[in-house]
């Protein structure tokens, strides 16, 4: 450890703290569910039993797929086919209809006809929203909340390297069995410091996703001020521009695909595959179709290449591959979104997102910990971090449970009219969230091992839900290889598990002093 | 942690992050830096291009350094024995860059 | 192939990091239950299989996933480390057996 001034040291401690207080419990909840994104398909597999589709790498003809689309699409300026894989087994379609709002479809891949899907926003349309906003959309403030959590991380992972004095001879300690501030310090500092790497590329890759939100000026500026234009540059964007009023028919969709695949291989010397097939201007003589790798399963680096073909006549009008440091970028871009085919460290970011959550969770309690049993323990302040604690820890993952048990028990033809029954699933996530933290702020310490059983039964309640609702309980979907189903219940038993035992030994028999406080996460 | 009697309760900000003071150090490190960064990556992506790189690239390599360039000061701001002065000179740092990008 | 290189960068790495946890002296005297110093052996030996187990993911999967599957690899076997030190440190006993310090 560098030599430090003991003010040097003090003043990476207040920032340490003061962050960590303030923006904790937002960083839990974005670590929280971070970590179910990387497994945010098998999770709509789980909530959209429709799509529980076994893939079978058949190949699609988009253009027939484009005869079958509703007739709004056949004039549309926009429609995408996201091309399917087996983590998204559908053919995913959306499409802007003649009123300028968005259509999204799952198409079956056998048949090219739209399924009929269970309402529910699931992993990618809620979690992963979360995750990236809070899903709080007013005026972006989400993003800036999530935004400014991350810059937190980096600056809590920085200060707490210098306000922990033994790194190297510390490094593998872990004392259970000493009081509960140590035991809980210990721990913090033991799952900070083995997924350091980790947690730092996390946030820093998240923020240079957003760059061009988070700074719109900066980034703009050496463009003019015109972000489309930098964009342009950095990403290959295409503007076919209006439409021009002449209908002209679209020439085959899958051979202008098999060219521009063509042209990337070629360039790669390997086998580059577009994620997406996109017409803009349909039916138009503007009209134009964009491609893109945007996930590729054999590198990190994400959306290499982009083709953008004429739509009448197939001739080639962009041709952009990312140049070196644009590809830097999107390599650590692509480190994020954690979407190739790799999957020993898919797990492995999966472990790192909840030891990242073990890591702020015991962090707070730490800081709880310290000001147990004096005259702080009463004030406004200390409650307050309290409930948000609990509230914030096994709360977020008690309401996780009920927007999966919502899922299985609510009807799949509620709410026919107004299509609101995906909004329901996330209505009663924030309910129990708000009852979590209502609850924490009345109970205090008593609330810990109550919650931990909450979750403990509605993970059970979720898997026997899953399997009562749609047949595919653990025993056939193991058998069946239906990995994401058996894998979810896995998970969800295995949460339950350990949510049980720490419901157990934070049992208020329990007397504080042999107390170790386990981590109720998955 | 042996000795680290900060943790131990103590409600006392140490010296030099009372009341304005934490204030303006917090203004400063995000507020002023993020001015700083937004400044960084203007200044960087306009005047990279002059020395012939692409100007794409110019740009994604100045949204690459920019956390380099935000995390030290924010935590410089957050830890000088001279807040007053070096934030005065931070953001007439800012300021300057920020001149500079829409100059060029 | 790409199994065994799995298997053998992640002994590697656990390896690796009992050793480097060894050379620690309260570490090593919890596990030999002595007062002798680890001296310069586990340090030394840690290192290069940490090293030989970054260089077997860079085979595996190529340095662009290597980079990103190394850190958080190492990162468990140092999970795992410290759990065994916690729990159940005799199991490294037969690793300081082996090891003779340097005096």
């Amino acid at each position: 450890m560098p030599r430090i001034s003991e003010d040097f040291r003090q003043a990476m401690n207040w920032t340490h703290t003061w962050l960590g207080v303030v923006l904790g419990i937002v960083l839990f909840a974005v670590f929280w569910m971070g970590t179910l994104t990387v497994f945010a398909p098998e999770i709509d597999r789980w909530m959209i039993p429709e799509t529980r589709i076994a893939y079978d790498g058949r190949e699609i003809s988009y253009d027939r797929l484009l005869t079958q689309l509703p007739p709004d699409a056949a004039t549309s300026d926009y429609v995408n086919f996201v091309v399917p894989t087996e983590r998204h087994p559908a053919i995913g379609i959306f499409y802007r209809d003649s009123e300028g709002a968005f259509q999204n479809l799952l198409l079956d891949p056998r048949t090219g006809a739209p399924i009929s899907v269970t309402d529910s926003h699931a992993g990618s349309g809620f979690i992963y929203p979360f995750h990236l906003s809070l899903t709080i959309e007013w005026q972006d403030l989400g993003y800036w909340i999530v935004g400014l959590a991350a810059l937190a991380m980096l600056l809590l992972l920085v200060s707490g390297i210098f306000v922990h004095r033994k790194i190297i001879a510390e490094f593998f300690v872990f004392r259970p069995q000493r009081k509960p501030r140590r035991a809980t310090l210990d721990l913090h500092n033991l799952s900070s410091l083995v997924g350091l790497p980790f947690y730092a590329l996390m946030p820093f890759s998240g923020l240079l996703i957003f760059a061009s939100l988070y700074l719109p000026w900066g980034m703009a500026e050496p463009f003019g001020g015109d972000m489309d234009k930098a964009e342009a540059a950095i990403s290959g964007a295409y503007d076919p521009g209006p439409r021009t009023g002449r209908p002209a028919p679209i020439a085959s969709l899958d051979a202008m695909k098999r060219k521009a695949e063509a042209m990337w291989s070629e360039v790669e010397g390997a086998p580059v595959k577009t994620n997406l097939v996109r017409i803009l201007n349909n039916g138009d003589d503007s009209a134009a179709v964009y491609f893109r790798n945007t996930f590729p399963k054999d590198r990190v680096v994400l959306s290499k290449y982009v083709a953008v073909l004429d739509g009448q006549t197939g001739k080639v009008i962009q041709n952009f591959a990312k140049p070196p440091i644009g590809e830097a970028a999107a390599w650590v871009e692509g480190a994020h979104f954690v979407q190739f085919g790799h999957w020993p460290l898919r797990w492995l970011y999966f472990l790192g997102g909840l030891g990242g959550c073990v890591m702020i969770a015991t962090g707070n309690l730490f800081w709880l910990r310290s000001r147990e049993g004096k005259l702080a323990h009463a004030s406004l302040g200390y409650r307050t971090v309290e409930a948000l604690t609990i509230g914030g820890v096994t709360g977020i993952i008690a309401a996780t449970g009920a927007f999966f048990v919502a899922n299985r028990l609510i009807p799949t033809d509620a709410f026919p009219v107004t299509g609101e029954r995906a909004d329901a699933e996330v209505q009663v996530f924030w309910l129990v969230w708000l009852i979590a933290f209502v609850h924490a702020a009345i109970l205090r310490e008593r609330a810990w091992a109550q919650q931990a059983w909450a979750i403990a039964a509605l993970a059970v309640a979720a898997v026997a839900s899953n399997a009562l609702s749609t047949g595919d309980h653990i025993g056939m979907t193991l058998a069946g290889a239906e990995w994401a189903v058996a894998g979810m219940d896995l998970l969800l038993l295995i949460t339950a598990g350990i949510a049980a035992w720490a419901g157990i030994r934070l049992a208020p028999s329990q007397t504080p002093a042999r107390l170790f406080e386990p981590m109720p996460a998955e | 942690m042996a000795g680290n009697r900060q943790t131990a309760g103590s409600q006392r900000a140490p010296a030099g992050f009372g009341g304005a003071l934490a204030v303006w150090r917090l203004l400063v490190g995000f507020v002023g830096g993020y001015a700083l960064v937004s400044g960084f990556v203007a200044l960087t992506g306009s005047a990279l291009p002059l020395l012939g790189m692409e100007r794409g690239e110019a740009l994604s390599l100045a949204s690459l350094f920019a956390l380099f360039v935000y995390v030290p000061t924010c935590l410089f701001i957050l830890s000088t024995r001279r807040p007053w002065r070096n934030g005065t000179i931070m953001l007439m740092l800012a300021a300057a860059m920020i001149a500079a990008a829409v100059v060029i | 192939m790409s199994m065994l290189l799995l298997l053998v960068a992640v002994l590697a790495a656990l390896f690796g990091c009992a050793l480097l946890a060894l050379s620690q002296p309260r570490h090593w005297q919890a596990v030999t239950h002595t007062r002798s110093e680890p001296g310069r052996t586990p340090q030394r030996l840690g290192v290069l299989l940490l090293t030989a187990s970054i260089v077997l993911t860079i085979l595996r999967d190529g340095a662009s996933f290597a980079a990103l599957f190394s850190p958080v690899l190492i990162g468990s076997a140092a999970l795992v480390t410290a759990m065994v030190l916690t729990w159940c440190p005799r199991v490294l006993r037969p690793i300081t057996k082996m090891i003779t310090p340097t005096n």
